[in-house]
């Protein structure tokens, strides 16, 4: 199963292969994952979203033509997956006042999941990112997690979210700018977020 | 500082590793003059590689996953199976009632009590509705999932 092509998988998937299922969940589940937390902020979001998004994959494989590559296409599902819970958590919040903070990196390993050396030494730094990214409005920082975090090529983001290239490099070099500026790189009062 | 306008968008696609080996050297060639530039190119630098560390969940995280997965797509495999059955139900419903109708407007008004135990196997779901020449009954086959309209020419 493993040497076969994501298409081949995709059209497996379509044909109600649960061997399939399980490569191709095996194949997309960590590139899933690491972009639904960048575009939620918080793991327990991110994992709800992650598997949300493979439902919704796997419901979908008998209608994919091949249009798109298979990578663009899961993308697009993954990422408006997440922006549609994050749409719906900011509902919820608007309407129960302050909750709670999202999981932070010490919640995770709290939680006993398995947890990189590295990363938790750069803990600090990634609450920092996690709350500059939280701040970009949902379509730079859709761009900026596809192109800095899953290094998609220009072409791949604009056909995974449906725009030209020159809206993919105007969209991540403003939301580049702003990261910089909120990670006090180079501070300057009175940044508003990009939306 | 105003040339550093023409350098900023560049300074984003060079660390995406797009530019042209002629855009590249150009670039270079004022970084190496431009301490601002180079902080920017840095700071952007810095910046994805941060959004890039990711605390990825262990093996039991993956596990339970699957299986919400499958048992999510098994609770909405059901969910379809059951709405079909109903549609189809409605749809056999909505046939029988126009039958019904038809020929209780078009045929003349005689009623006939339904003797149930006259179809063993059925049970009937409508008062039956008589016309000189012909019967219509609705009814459930033995396995309940069904409704059936039958006609028969008296």
């Amino acid at each position: 199963m493993d040497e076969l092509s994501d298409h081949e998988i995709l059209a497996a998937v379509g044909r109600g292969d649960q061997a399939a299922q399980k490569e191709f969940f095996l194949r997309y589940r960590q590139k899933a994952y690491r972009a639904a937390y960048r575009l939620l902020g918080n793991d327990a979001d991110a994992l709800d979203a992650t598997s949300d998004a493979f439902v919704k994959v796997f419901r979908a494989a008998s209608g994919f033509r091949g249009e798109a590559s298979v990578k663009t296409w899961f993308y697009r599902i993954v990422v408006n997956t997440s922006l549609d819970l994050a749409r719906k958590r900011k509902r919820m919040l608007s309407l129960d006042g302050p909750g709670e903070e999202p999981g932070s990196l010490a919640d995770f390993i709290d939680s006993g999941q398995e947890t990189p050396p590295e990363a938790v030494l750069r803990g600090e730094m990634s609450e920092k990112i996690s709350a500059a990214i939280d701040a970009l409005g949902e379509k730079h920082r859709s761009v900026f997690v596809l192109a800095a975090v899953e290094q998609l090529s220009y072409r791949e983001i604009a056909d995974a979210l449906g725009i030209s290239i020159g809206t993919v490099m105007s969209r991540l070099f403003y939301a580049r700018k702003y990261l910089q500026k909120s990670l006090s790189m180079h501070v300057e009062a009175g940044d508003e977020p990009v939306q | 500082m105003s040339q550093c306008n023409e350098f900023a968008e560049m300074i984003s696609s060079h660390v995406d590793g797009v530019l042209s080996p002629e855009e590249t050297r150009k670039l270079e060639d004022h970084l190496v003059t431009c301490s601002s530039c180079r902080a920017t190119l840095d700071a952007f630098l810095a910046a994805d590689a941060a959004a890039r560390e990711t605390v990825i969940p262990g093996e039991q995280v993956w596990t339970d996953m699957w299986d919400r997965i499958q048992s999510d797509l098994a609770t909405r495999e059901n969910r379809s199976i059951l709405f079909a059955r109903l549609w189809r139900g409605a749809a056999f419903a909505a046939a029988a009632a126009a039958i019904l109708l038809t020929l209780y407007v078009f045929g003349p008004q005689t009623r006939t009590p339904v003797d149930a135990t006259s179809r063993p196997g059925f049970q009937v779901l409508s008062v039956e509705v008589g016309a000189p020449e012909y019967t219509a009954v609705v009814m459930n086959a033995a396995d309940g999932q069904f409704p059936v309209v039958w006609i028969e020419r008296i």
